[in-house]
C-alpha cells in the first residue's frame, strides 16, 4: 500500500466502429483506490469508451497512459498484463465452466498467489465458494454478476472497468453489488464504472463524468453532480 | 439376441467410437472458430494414408503407425489453418465454410496424387476374432479400436478438464470475445484445438481403415455422421459429441437390423446408413438446434 | 485443317458447357448472391434435372423406369418441374435453418440423393447410367448440330440472365437483398420473409436442374457422377466467388472462365506421359481449390463486384 498510486489517464479519445465515430473527444482519468462513474444517456458512448480503453476498439485519435507508460491501442491481453480488467455488461461468464474454472480463467496470465486472490474473493462473495464446483450457467443472475466481477479481479488488476454491473438485478441485489464495489475499492483498486443507475453510483463515487454524444459534458465530484440541476434533469429524472 | 449384439449393436459402438474421435474435433472447432469444418473427414483420410505408407514402407502394423500419423495429422492441420483459415478470422463464417470446402477437395486431390485412387487395406486375409460367449464373436481389431478410442477420449477429457490450456479451450468455445477480454491467448488456443482435432482425426482415419478399407473418399463419406454427432451433442460440447457419436453409430447399424419387422428384411438397406445420421441431424436442427447437451447456437 | 476443325469443335463444347454452368451459377447467384441462402447441395438439384430428362427422353429400355422417348422440350420442362418440386419440399423443411446449418442440411440431402442414384437401379439404372439421351438437331450432322445446341444453350442463358437482371432491379429484388442484409428488419416491414426465401430457393434450384438436364443432352449420357459434389457444387461456387457474388454478369463470366481453366487443364494431360495423366486430373482439382483460395484472400468481392444499389 505504500507504493505510489498510479493514475489511468485518457486524453482526446476519438473512435468507433467502421467509419462512424462514437467517441468524438473524451478525456477521463482515474487513480487507484478511486471509484469513478461514467453516466450519460443511451448512445452517449459509455460502453464504447470502456471498450476502447481496453483495446477492444481501435482508437483513431487520443492517448491512454497508465502512470507514465502509454498503452494506447494495446491488445486486450497486454491490457490485462498492464493491470486492467474489463467486465462487460452481458455474456461476462463462461457458462459451461465451473465457478472455480471461471476464476482460473480470470487468472490466465498470472503464475503465482492464485490461492490468495481466490480466498479474498471467496471472503468477498462467500456464496461463490459454496458453489465453486457448479457450472456458472446454473447460478442466479446476481451470483453470475458476482462471478463476473470476481473473474475480473483474479488477474490482480490495478483498475477494474465495470459495464453496468447492476443491470437486470433486483434493488436488494444492487445494493449488495455497490457494497462489494466499495470493498474492492478498499483493496486499492481503481474502479471505472458505467451505470444506468446514476444516482446510486454517483453516491459511492469520488468523481463522475457525464457524457453526451461522445463528448464530456460535465465533470465533478460525485456529490456535486448529484445536486447539479442539469444532471438531475437529464438523468436522475423522477428518481 | 446374440445376433443383434454381435452384428449390429457392437459394430455400432465401434463405429460410434470412431465417429467420436472425429466429432470431438468438429465440435471443438465449431465452438472455437465458429464454422463447420467441411475438411475434417479428409483429415481422417490423410491420417489413414500416412499410416498406410508406414505400414507398406516398414512392414509394421497400423497400430504402430499411429504416432507417425498423429504427427502428420497435426502438421497438416496447423498448415491448413495458417494458410487457409487464419486470413479469415474476422470474415463471415460463410467464407470459412467455402474455404474449408476447397481445402477438403485439395486434400483429397493430394491424396489421390500421392497414393492413387484404388481401395487399399492394411492387412489382407481373414481378421482374427475370439469367442466371448456362445455365438458371440468379437474381432480382435474391434477390441483394439475400442480400447484405443476410449483411451484417447479419456486423455482428451483429462486435458480439457485439468490443464490451463484445456480449460481455456472450453472457455473460448463458450464465449470467444470474453476469452479475449480475459487475456486468454486465443491464437494459442486455436493452435491447440487443431493439434487435438488433427490428431484425433488421424487416429479415427486409421481405425476406420482397419475396420473397413482405405479410399480417398473414406473421410468425406463420414462427414454427415460427424456433423450429426456434433450437432446432436451440442456444438462446442466435446462430451456431447462423444454421446452423439455413439448414438449415431448404433442407430446407423441398427437401421439395417432385420429383427424389427419380423420378416428378416432390414428396416433400411445398408446402403442408406448415412441417411440415418442425416435424418437425426435434420430433426435435431429443426426441433432442438442446441443439441441434447445445450450447445451453442449460431 | 483437321487440327483447326478439332479446335473449333473443342471451342464449341467449351462454350456449350460454359453456358450450361452459367445457367447453374445464375441460379446460385439468385440463392446466395441475392438472397443469402447458403446452398451447397447444388449437385443434388443438378442430378435430379439430369436424370429427369434422361428418363423422359431416352429410348425405351428394360433396364430402368422410363425411356419414354418424349421430345427434348418436354424433358427440359420435366427437369425443371422435378427439381422445383424437390426444392420446394427441401426448402419447406430446411430453409428455417441459417448459415452453416443450411449448408450442412443441403449437402446432406445431396449426398443422400447420390446414394439413391447409385442404389436404386430400377429408377436410374445404377452405376451403369442412362445412355442414348437425344440431342436436338442431331440430324444436322457435325458441326452444325453442335452449333445449334450451343445456340439453344446461349439463348436460354440469355433469357434467364435478362429475367434475373429485371428481377434484381425490381421491388422484388430490393426485398430479396433486404432479406439478405437484415432478415429481421425485412420481416418487421411486413414482408413474408419465409415465402420469399422459398421462392428464391425454388427458382434457383430450377435453374440448377435445367443446367443438369442440358448437360445430359449435351453428353447424351448421364451416370452417378452427375451427383459428384466436386464437378457441380464446388465448381459452381468457385465460379460465383470469382465472378463476383451478387452480380449476374459476374456469375456468367465466372462460369466461362473457370470452365475454361478446368477444361484446359484436361487438355494438358494430352502432352504428358500416361503415368502422369491420371495424376494430372487430380491436380486440376487442387488447382481450382488454389485459385479459390487466392480469390477469397486477395479479391473476395470477385472480378465484377456487386453494385451497391440505393435503397429507396
Amino acid at each position: 500500500m505504500n507504493k505510489k498510486k498510479i493514475t489511468l489517464k485518457a486524453e482526446g479519445l476519438v473512435g468507433g466502429y467502421g467509419g462512424m465515430n462514437i467517441l468524438n473527444s473524451i478525456d477521463i482519468e482515474i487513480t487507484q483506490g478511486e471509484i469513478v462513474s461514467i453516466i450519460g444517456p443511451n448512445g452517449a458512448g459509455k460502453t464504447t469508451l470502456l471498450k476502447s480503453i481496453f483495446g477492444l476498439i481501435e482508437l483513431k485519435k487520443g492517448n491512454i497512459f497508465l502512470g507514465e507508460v502509454e498503452v494506447t491501442n494495446q491488445s486486450p491481453q497486454n491490457m490485462v498484463m498492464s493491470g486492467l480488467s474489463y467486465v462487460p455488461q452481458e455474456r461476462n461468464i463462461f457458462p459451461t465452466l465451473t465457478v472455480k474454472e471461471n476464476l482460473d480463467m480470470g487468472a490466465y496470465l498470472r503464475e503465482n498467489n492464485l490461492k490468495e486472490s481466490m480466498e479474498s474473493i471467496f471472503s468477498l462473495y462467500p456464496v461463490l465458494n459454496e458453489k465453486r464446483n457448479q457450472a456458472a450457467g446454473e447460478l442466479s443472475g446476481g451470483q453470475q454478476q458476482m462471478l463476473a466481477i470476481s473473474r475480473g479481479l483474479m488477474s490482480d488488476p490495478q483498475f477494474l472497468l465495470l459495464d453496468e454491473p447492476t443491470a437486470g438485478l433486483s434493488p436488494k441485489l444492487f445494493d449488495e453489488t455497490f457494497d462489494s464495489i466499495l470493498k474492492i475499492k478498499e483493496l486499492g483498486i481503481g474502479i471505472l464504472i458505467v451505470e444506468q443507475n446514476a444516482k446510486k453510483s454517483l453516491k459511492i463515487s469520488n468523481r463522475g463524468y457525464v457524457l453526451v454524444a461522445g463528448e464530456n459534458r460535465l465533470t465533478g465530484t460525485g456529490e456535486s453532480l448529484l445536486i447539479n440541476k442539469e444532471v438531475a434533469n437529464l438523468f436522475l429524472g423522477g428518481q | 439376441m446374440t445376433e443383434l449384439f454381435t452384428y449390429y449393436l457392437f459394430p455400432g459402438l465401434i463405429l460410434g467410437s470412431i465417429y467420436a474421435l472425429g466429432a470431438i474435433g468438429v465440435s471443438l472447432l465449431f465452438g472455437i472458430l465458429r464454422f463447420a469444418h467441411f475438411a475434417h473427414g479428409d483429415l481422417m483420410t490423410f491420417g489413414a494414408y500416412v499410416a498406410f505408407s508406414m505400414v507398406t514402407l516398414f512392414n509394421i502394423s497400423p497400430y504402430m503407425a499411429i504416432p507417425a500419423s498423429i504427427v502428420g495429422g497435426i502438421g497438416i492441420s496447423i498448415l491448413i489453418d495458417k494458410v487457409c483459415y487464419r486470413p479469415f478470422r474476422q470474415s463471415k463464417t460463410i467464407v470459412l465454410v467455402i474455404s474449408s470446402l476447397g481445402v477438403s477437395l485439395m486434400l483429397r486431390s493430394i491424396i489421390q496424387i500421392f497414393w492413387g485412387v484404388d481401395y487399399e487395406v492394411y492387412f489382407s486375409g481373414i481378421q482374427p476374432s475370439i469367442d466371448v460367449a456362445e455365438d458371440f464373436r468379437i474381432k480382435i481389431h474391434h477390441i483394439w479400436i475400442m480400447l484405443g478410442s476410449f483411451s484417447l477420449i479419456f486423455l482428451t477429457h483429462l486435458f480439457l478438464k485439468n490443464t490451463k490450456l484445456g480449460k481455456a479451450m472450453r472457455a473460448m468455445s463458450d464465449d470467444s470475445e470474453l476469452a479475449l477480454i480475459t487475456g486468454i491467448h486465443t491464437e494459442r488456443v486455436i493452435t491447440a484445438t487443431w493439434i487435438i482435432g488433427g490428431s484425433l482425426a488421424a487416429v479415427a482415419g486409421i481405425f476406420l481403415g482397419i475396420d473397413t478399407q482405405l479410399s480417398p473418399s473414406m473421410g468425406w463419406d463420414q462427414l454427415l455422421p460427424l456433423f450429426a454427432a456434433a450437432i446432436l451433442g451440442g456444438i462446442g460440447r466435446p462430451y456431447g459429441a462423444i454421446a452423439g457419436a455413439m448414438i449415431i453409430g448404433v442407430a446407423e447399424e441398427l437401421s439395417s437390423y432385420p429383427g424389427f419387422l419380423g420378416e428378416n428384411a432390414p428396416l433400411l438397406s445398408p446402403a442408406y446408413k448415412t441417411g440415418v445420421a442425416f435424418f437425426i441431424m435434420v430433426v435435431m436442427l429443426i426441433f432442438k438446434p442446441t443439441g441434447l447437451f445445450r450447445g451453442r447456437q449460431f | 485443317m483437321d487440327i483447326l476443325y478439332g479446335w473449333m469443335m473443342y471451342g464449341l463444347s467449351l462454350l456449350t458447357v460454359g453456358g450450361i454452368y452459367g445457367i447453374i451459377v445464375l441460379g446460385l447467384n439468385l440463392q446466395w448472391g441475392i438472397t443469402g441462402l447458403f446452398n451447397i447441395g447444388i449437385a443434388g438439384f443438378f442430378a435430379v434435372g439430369a436424370y429427369s430428362t434422361a428418363i423422359l427422353t431416352s429410348p425405351a429400355t428394360e433396364n430402368h423406369v422410363g425411356g419414354f422417348e418424349l421430345p427434348v422440350a418436354i424433358g427440359l420442362l420435366g427437369s425443371m418441374f422435378f427439381s422445383g418440386i424437390m426444392a420446394f419440399i427441401i426448402g419447406k423443411i430446411c430453409l428455417r435453418l441459417r448459415g452453416d446449418y443450411l449448408a450442412i442440411a443441403t449437402i446432406g440431402l445431396a449426398e443422400i440423393l447420390r446414394l439413391i442414384l447409385k442404389n436404386e437401379v430400377w429408377l436410374t439404372s445404377g452405376p451403369r447410367g442412362i445412355p442414348g439421351i437425344p440431342r436436338p438437331f442431331e440430324e444436322l450432322g457435325q458441326p452444325w448440330a453442335e452449333i445449334a445446341f450451343l445456340l439453344i444453350v446461349l439463348t436460354i442463358l440469355f433469357i434467364i440472365y435478362l429475367a434475373l437482371q429485371r428481377a434484381i432491379h425490381s421491388p422484388w429484388g430490393r426485398v430479396m437483398r433486404a432479406i439478405r442484409e437484415n432478415e429481421k428488419a425485412a420481416a418487421s416491414t411486413g414482408k413474408d420473409v419465409d415465402g420469399l426465401r422459398l421462392e428464391a430457393f425454388v427458382i434457383g434450384s430450377i435453374f440448377m436442374g435445367l443446367g443438369g438436364a442440358l448437360l445430359s443432352h449435351s453428353m447424351k449420357f448421364v451416370g452417378p457422377s452427375a451427383s459428384d459434389p466436386l464437378v457441380t457444387t464446388f465448381l459452381a461456387w468457385v465460379m460465383l466467388t470469382i465472378g463476383g457474388s451478387g452480380n449476374n454478369k459476374g456469375a456468367v463470366i465466372g462460369a466461362f472462365i473457370i470452365w475454361t481453366v478446368w477444361s484446359a487443364s484436361e487438355l494438358l494431360s494430352g502432352v504428358l506421359s500416361f503415368k502422369w495423366m491420371n495424376q494430372l486430373s487430380y491436380f486440376r482439382v487442387f488447382l481450382i481449390g488454389f485459385i479459390l483460395q487466392i480469390i477469397l484472400q486477395k479479391k473476395p468481392e470477385g472480378i465484377i463486384p456487386e453494385k451497391v444499389y440505393q435503397h429507396k
